[in-house]
């Protein structure tokens, strides 16, 4: 008679390990170039998900997955698991950054100017409108202006904010949190929660920040100020105390107006700002988490504090690609032993039901 | 950039002093879930990365390793995680429960009785025992500083009231050493009875929601039951394993083209069984 | 001059003996020393930048804390506390975390001499880890005993102790371990 044997398992893992492989043999054919440039948003969002910057690791984690993001934030995460962090580096002041694209929904016109850079906003979606393969070579180096100096570009929201009519939170930590050395309890330190949505997930952030849009939550806040561009990262050499340029990322930064309130503070009526902020270029996830910012820190607007949105509980815990991924798929797992324990009590509930 | 060099155990230092420091307050504290910075492994969440950051932050180069699933050494996640455990410590594995020092678990407990030369590691899907009755961290850390179980209990008397006994299955709740209230991860109730006052060492590792927490060895466990009502475990009564002829074990339904048959769940047990008869 | 792949070594054993002292409250462990000194070894052990630490003592402690990272703090606040000797002194000062964080409690470590235990105190313990019960002699005096029971005695706050000795031993007792002075 048979039974499982004890060393099926190992074949069977290795063989369906060398089909998946084989199936996605194609993918060899793209070099990491063309995924880096050519499949820019895709390497964007596996390094802001695997919450590590690193175009190379995230264009081969993208074979690697065969194009599935989940599993691509994944590789880099578990590579982050292995680097040792041994410092942290000077803030990036989000007006220093050396600006691709800039727009405000609160204003016509703003100092420094709408500008709409590269962008898909406009384009029509039809399969039709797209041209041959061999293009025409650009017009002109669109890249060039980052080569110069960054022009410090202040916030749109600067002119309200130097008026003082903008909520200003309070801010009770000296230093940043890393919820990758330490565990958060509530109540969330502010830092916390940001960096767990800073590397969560595209889609969760999304479902989640639509809520609040809809009804569940502050309805319709205003985009102050989202920004594309380039920041330049600055660390202290741990030792000589000197400051070293040690590269440059891309990253998105979006601020979001709501409504007003009474600020405990001083009693005054202030406009109420959240901030959202990613590596790489990613807009929608940029506003989905200035959304979601928004809604947990100022909750004294209609449903606000009854919102799924503005609990901070929902969002800590539940906008992890790598974690929800991995429970979700945990369920193939075998679990017979549980499923026959479950069996137990339903034929003796059962029994029980019948004899009423 | 560089090939990071594998440290012995992957992890480095510091991710290993995490995940020992809240080991250690677990063992003086048992029953209750500590807090760790767990690590993302290279093995998804949910497959079983608690048990194996403590394994890995624990095992020497003397250990002997035992990895089941399900009760099984050859379940295809077993494997996977015992084989990248060797791959990064190099040390030697076995089937055989009594030889390991370091079992590495989901769903079970080994029928051999444990020793005190052994340290039984746990993966957890759900350490919080008060999941099912309140989802809010705040909360259930205070019911925990309370010991206020009352909705857990409710819960117990909703499901007797009607339907003559819990319709909890697997991770039946006890009570450790008189005072914390603990989820003792997804084995059957017929597991149940061997927490308590075991020679072994027993650790349990949640890697997604990052915590840990102990059963000392020698220590009481007892699961929630009314004072009325006996503690049912499984029923197997007129079955044996149809391999070995264990009785007194639990055991596996399986469907093959031949009908339904029963086997142990326990491989190891099941061989070593087959082999005296 | 340790290599920190030996130094790594030396850690996964000795914290594997800290594990079993603690979890056997009673049984003597075996510990490797560092730099010849078994604190130093439970220092590497324990150590690293996420936690503080607390020594007044004798011992050059600057290598420890260059390798680790580990702050040093007040000892009302510190994680972990080193001392050269036994001394109840500071038992009164050492965290016991909170109810709903008692990990957020002190670990203390004391070193202590043939002398300690010569004029030492037997006791029978009992709890968690312990089968039935164990007598053993402690090197400490009955006031530590006292002040010791007294810190722990609401559980879950409390501290949980170490004791290393000269040669290289180690003892551990979680706040579960109910003491009592044998007469």
């Amino acid at each position: 008679m048979s039974y499982v044997a004890i060393k099926g398992g190992t074949d069977a893992i290795r063989q369906s390990k060398t089909f998946f492989r084989r199936q996605l043999e194609e993918v060899e054919s793209i070099s990491d170039q063309a995924i880096i440039s050519g499949l820019r948003f895709s390497c964007d969002r596996i390094m802001a998900e695997g919450a590590l910057y690193t175009e190379k690791l995230a264009a081969r984690a993208m074979r690697l997955s065969g194009g599935d993001l989940l599993e691509a934030a994944f590789y880099v995460r578990a590579h982050r698991s292995t680097c040792q962090r041994i410092g942290t580096a000077a803030d990036i002041d989000t007006a220093d950054v050396h600006i691709l694209r800039r727009i405000s929904s609160a204003f016509k016109d703003i100092e420094g100017g709408q500008i709409l850079g590269p962008s898909c906003d406009y384009v029509i979606r039809l399969f039709s409108s797209m041209r041959a393969a061999s293009a025409e070579p650009p017009e002109e180096d669109f890249t060039s202006s980052l080569k110069q100096p960054a022009i410090r570009v202040e916030s749109a929201l600067a002119s309200l904010r130097a008026d003082d009519r903008i909520i200003l939170l309070d801010n009770t930590e000296s230093e940043p949190f890393d919820v990758s050395r330490s565990y958060p309890l509530p109540p969330y330190p502010r830092s916390a929660v940001m960096q767990i949505m800073a590397r969560g997930e595209t889609g969760s952030l999304l479902g989640f920040a639509y809520t609040s849009m809809r009804g569940y939550g502050d309805v319709h806040p205003t985009i102050g100020d989202l920004r594309l561009g380039m920041a330049d990262i600055i660390f202290s050499h741990p030792f000589s105390g000197g400051k070293v340029h040690i590269g440059t990322i891309r990253i998105t930064a979006c601020e979001t107006v709501g409504s007003f309130s009474r600020d405990p503070g001083d009693g005054k009526l202030r406009l109420s700002v959240g901030f959202g902020f990613c590596f790489g270029f990613n807009e929608t996830k940029a506003i989905a988490m200035s959304i979601l910012d928004l809604a947990m820190n100022h909750t004294g607007y209609s449903v606000g504090g009854h919102a799924i949105a503005a609990n901070p509980e929902i969002v800590v815990h539940h906008v992890d690609a790598i974690e929800s991924m991995g429970f979700t798929n945990h369920f193939k797992l075998p679990h017979y032993v549980t499923f026959q324990a479950d069996l137990h009590v339903f034929e003796r509930a059962g029994k029980n039901n019948d004899g009423k | 950039m560089t090939e990071n060099r594998i440290t012995y155990g992957f992890f480095d230092e510091d991710a290993k002093k995490e995940i020992r420091r809240a080991t250690l307050k677990a063992v003086a504290l048992p029953g209750y879930i500590v807090p760790f910075a767990s690590r993302e492994m290279p093995i998804a969440r949910g497959w079983g990365t608690g048990g194996l950051q403590i394994t890995l932050a624990i095992i020497t180069e003397d250990d002997t390793l035992k990895v089941i699933d399900q009760g099984c050494d050859g379940s295809v996640n077993a494997v996977n995680i015992r084989d990248f455990i060797v791959s990064v410590t190099g040390v030697d594995e076995t089937l055989a429960t009594p030889e390991a020092t370091i079992i590495q678990t989901r769903h079970r407990v080994p029928e051999y009785p444990l020793r005190e030369k052994q340290t039984l590691i746990y993966q957890v899907p759900y350490p919080e025992v008060l999941t099912t009755v309140e989802p809010d961290t705040a909360r259930q850390k205070q019911m925990h500083a309370n010991i206020d179980y009352a909705k857990l209990w409710v819960l117990l008397y909703e499901d007797t009231s009607q339907y003559g006994d819990s319709r909890i299955s697997s991770r039946y709740p006890v009570q450790v050493n008189d005072h914390y209230v603990m989820d003792p991860s997804p084995i059957p109730k017929f597991d149940i009875p061997k927490l308590g006052d075991n020679p072994a060492l027993q650790l349990f590792g949640a890697g997604r929601e990052k915590r840990i927490y102990a059963i000392p060895p020698y220590t009481k466990v007892a699961p929630l039951t009314f004072s009325d009502r006996d503690f049912a475990i499984e029923d197997f009564s007129g079955r044996c394993c149809e391999r070995c002829g264990a009785t007194g074990v639990y055991l596996d339904e399986v469907h093959l083209d031949t009908g339904v048959h029963f086997f142990c769940s326990d491989t190891y047990h099941c061989d070593s069984c087959k082999e005296e008869a | 001059m340790k290599r920190v792949h030996d130094i790594e070594n030396m850690n996964r054993n000795n914290f594997r003996s800290s594990l079993e002292a603690l979890a056997r409250p009673g049984e003597i462990q075996a510990l490797q020393p560092l730099f010849n000194s078994p604190l130093l070894a439970m220092a590497s052990v324990f150590l690293y930048a996420e936690v503080s630490h607390h020594y007044n003592g004798g011992l050059d402690f600057d290598l420890i804390r260059a390798l680790c990272g580990s702050p040093a703090a007040e000892a009302g606040e510190a994680d972990y506390l080193f001392f050269d000797e036994p001394a109840s002194n500071m038992l009164k000062t050492a965290k016991t975390g909170t109810v709903e964080s008692p990990e957020k409690s002190a670990t203390l470590v004391f070193a202590y001499a043939p002398e300690h235990l010569q004029a030492g105190v037997p006791v029978c313990i009992s709890g968690p880890g312990i089968r039935g019960a164990t007598e053993l002699t402690l090197p400490v005096d009955t006031t530590f005993i006292g002040l010791l029971r007294e810190k722990n005695e609401h559980f879950p706050l409390g501290v949980d102790l170490f004791f290393v000795s000269w040669h290289n031993q180690l003892l551990g007792l979680p706040r579960t371990t109910y003491i009592e002075v044998v007469q």
